[in-house]
C-alpha cells in the first residue's frame, strides 16, 4: 500500500490566496454611497471630509478627493482593454430590443397621493377675469386646456392633466407645451346642432352684423374650419328647406291635380303605399 | 431622448445615418415604440371617471387626461415624426412661417396617419408596402431594391418630411390637433351662452 499518497483537503476548507483588499471598508462605503446617490463630486467630497474625521477611523480613508478614489476604483475593478471592445453586431434584422416599463396608471396614482403636494394641487377649472372684463391666465387652472379638461370631466370631478415630456431640463415655465388633445367622440348630427344653437344664440345676443364681422371664429378656428362649419351650417339648413319644398309641393300636386302623369312618372293618390310615391319623390328631387 | 441609441456606436454597427435604415429614423421608431408601451390601454384607463385618492387625503371622481408635451423643438419633432422647422399646429409651410398674416388648415392626426400609410405603402404602387415593418413589429425587414435611401427621402418630401412610421399616438385618446379644441371651446362657450339664458329666462 503507497502510503506516501495525500489527500487534499476539501475545497472549501483551503485558504485562498487572495490579494489584500485594494480599499479599506470605509473607503468602500463612502464610494457605494457616491455611486448609489445621485450627488455630485462635491458633495462626496464633503462626505469624505466628514468621513476623516480623527474622532473616527480616519487613518482607513487614504483619498480626500472622490474623483481620485473613484478612477482608482475603475483601475481596480474594469478589466484591461474593456472600454475598447466592440460588443457591437451586424444588423441583420432579427435584433430585438426588451423594453423595461412601469405601467402609467400605477405611477398616476402614486404621484397623485404623493403627500409632498398636498396643498399645491388643482382640483377644478377656474375662469378668471380682469378689470376689463378679459380673460386672465394667473395659474394653470385658469387656463383653457385646463377648462376643457374640466368640460369632459364634467361638474364635481377633478381634472388630472398627464404632462409629457422628453427632457427633464425642459420642465420649466419659459419653455412652451405642444398641446395633445383628444379625438372628438361627438357625433356629427350632435355637432352640427350644437354648432347652430350656437350661432342662433349669438346672432340673438350681438345681432347679424356684428356676430358675422366679429373675429372671434377665426382666432378660435382658423379660416378653413370657419368656412367647413359654415358650409355644413347652409348645407344642413338648405337641405333640410329643399326637402319640406319638395314633400309639399308632391302632397299639392297628388292632391290638387287629378291627373299628375305629365309632372311625375307614376300616377298615384296621396295615399297609396309608400313605395309606389318612391319613382316620383326622386323625380321630385331630381327636379328640385 | 432615448438614451440606449448612440449614432457612433449605431454607424460602427454599419448604420447608415440617412434613409429607412438611418440613425434618426431609427432613434425616432424607438421612441415611438416605448410609448406605444406606456400608453398602451390608454384609452380604456381614460374612458370613464376613477376615483382616486389625491394627496391631502380625500378620494375624488378623478378624469385623467393628456394635457401637453414638455420640449423644445427636436423633441416637438421626434413626437410628431415630423421634419424640423414645421410648424406642428397647422400646415403652414416653412417659407411662410414668418408671415403671421395668413392662416392656414390645421392639423388632424387621422388624416396625418392617412397620408403617411398612403406615402408608405407606395400609392399602390410596385414599391407597395415597402415600409410596412414600421408599423408592424412581427414584420421581419427585407431590403428590396425599390426601397433605397433616395427613395425613402422622396417619399418623405410628400409628406412634408415626415418619418414614415407609426406614430405611437395615433388612435390614442386626447391626442389630436387644435380643430377639436375649438370644437370643445364652442361647446363650451354654448354652454356658458345657454346658462346665461336660462338665468335670464328665470
Amino acid at each position: 500500500m503507497d502510503t506516501d499518497s495525500r489527500v487534499e483537503p476539501p475545497r472549501h476548507s483551503r485558504k485562498r490566496e487572495r490579494a489584500p483588499p485594494a480599499f479599506t471598508r470605509e473607503e468602500s462605503e463612502a464610494f457605494s454611497s457616491y455611486t448609489e446617490s445621485r450627488v455630485g463630486e462635491k458633495h462626496a467630497d464633503r462626505m469624505l471630509e466628514w468621513a476623516s474625521n480623527p474622532k473616527y477611523r480616519s487613518k482607513n480613508l487614504r483619498y480626500g478627493s472622490i474623483h481620485t478614489l473613484a478612477e482608482h476604483a475603475i483601475d481596480e475593478f474594469i478589466p484591461d482593454g474593456v472600454m475598447k471592445e466592440d460588443f457591437t453586431e451586424a444588423l441583420d434584422g432579427s435584433q430585438r430590443l426588451i423594453f423595461f416599463w412601469r405601467c402609467l396608471y400605477d405611477a398616476i396614482k402614486e404621484l397623485l397621493r404623493n403627500a409632498r403636494f398636498a396643498g399645491k394641487q388643482y382640483t377644478h377649472a377656474e375662469i378668471k377675469y380682469n378689470s376689463t372684463g378679459a380673460r386672465a391666465y394667473s395659474a394653470f387652472n385658469t387656463g383653457e386646456v385646463y377648462e376643457v379638461g374640466q368640460m369632459h370631466a364634467g361638474e364635481g370631478v377633478s381634472p388630472v392633466p398627464i404632462f409629457l415630456s422628453s427632457d427633464a431640463t425642459l420642465v420649466s415655465k419659459k419653455l412652451g407645451g405642444h398641446p395633445i388633445m383628444r379625438e372628438s367622440p361627438i357625433p356629427f348630427v350632435w355637432e352640427l346642432a350644437c354648432i347652430g344653437m350656437y350661432v342662433q344664440v349669438l346672432v340673438c345676443i350681438h345681432g347679424i352684423g356684428r356676430f358675422f364681422l366679429s373675429t372671434k371664429m377665426y382666432v378660435l378656428a382658423g379660416i378653413s374650419t370657419y368656412l367647413d362649419v359654415y358650409a355644413r351650417i347652409a348645407i344642413l339648413v338648405v337641405g333640410i328647406a329643399l326637402y319640406w319644398y319638395v314633400i309639399c309641393t308632391y302632397l299639392l300636386v297628388s292632391v290638387c291635380i287629378d291627373d299628375n302623369r305629365s309632372f311625375f312618372p307614376v300616377q298615384c293618390r296621396w295615399d297609396a303605399p309608400m313605395t309606389r310615391h318612391v319613382p316620383n319623390l326622386a323625380a321630385g328631387w331630381w327636379w328640385a | 431622448m432615448i438614451p440606449v441609441f448612440r449614432d457612433k456606436v449605431a454607424q460602427r454597427a454599419g448604420r447608415p445615418q440617412q434613409g429607412p435604415d438611418g440613425c434618426s429614423r431609427r432613434k425616432i421608431h424607438l421612441l415611438h415604440q416605448c410609448y406605444a408601451k406606456l400608453l398602451d390601454g390608454w384609452n380604456s384607463l381614460t374612458e370613464r371617471v376613477k376615483i382616486l385618492q389625491w394627496a391631502d387625503g380625500v378620494w375624488r371622481r378623478s378624469y385623467i387626461f393628456l394635457a401637453a408635451l414638455l420640449g423644445d423643438q427636436p423633441e416637438a419633432d421626434a413626437f410628431c415624426c415630423d421634419g424640423s422647422q414645421t410648424c406642428k399646429i397647422c400646415k403652414c409651410p416653412k417659407r411662410s412661417l414668418c408671415d403671421t398674416t395668413r392662416r392656414y388648415p390645421l392639423r388632424n392626426a387621422s388624416q396625418e396617419q392617412q397620408a403617411v400609410y398612403q406615402v408608405a405603402d407606395g400609392n399602390g404602387s410596385i414599391a407597395s408596402k415597402l415600409f410596412e415593418r414600421d408599423r408592424r413589429a412581427d414584420v421581419v425587414w427585407k431590403k428590396q431594391r425599390a426601397c433605397t435611401i433616395y427613395r425613402y427621402e422622396l417619399s418623405r418630401k410628400t409628406v412634408g418630411g415626415k418619418h414614415l412610421l407609426q406614430n405611437a399616438f395615433w388612435g390614442k385618446r386626447h391626442f389630436d390637433n387644435q380643430l377639436q379644441v375649438c370644437m370643445d371651446m364652442y361647446l363650451y362657450v354654448l354652454q356658458r351662452y345657454w346658462s346665461v339664458f336660462v338665468c335670464i329666462d328665470a
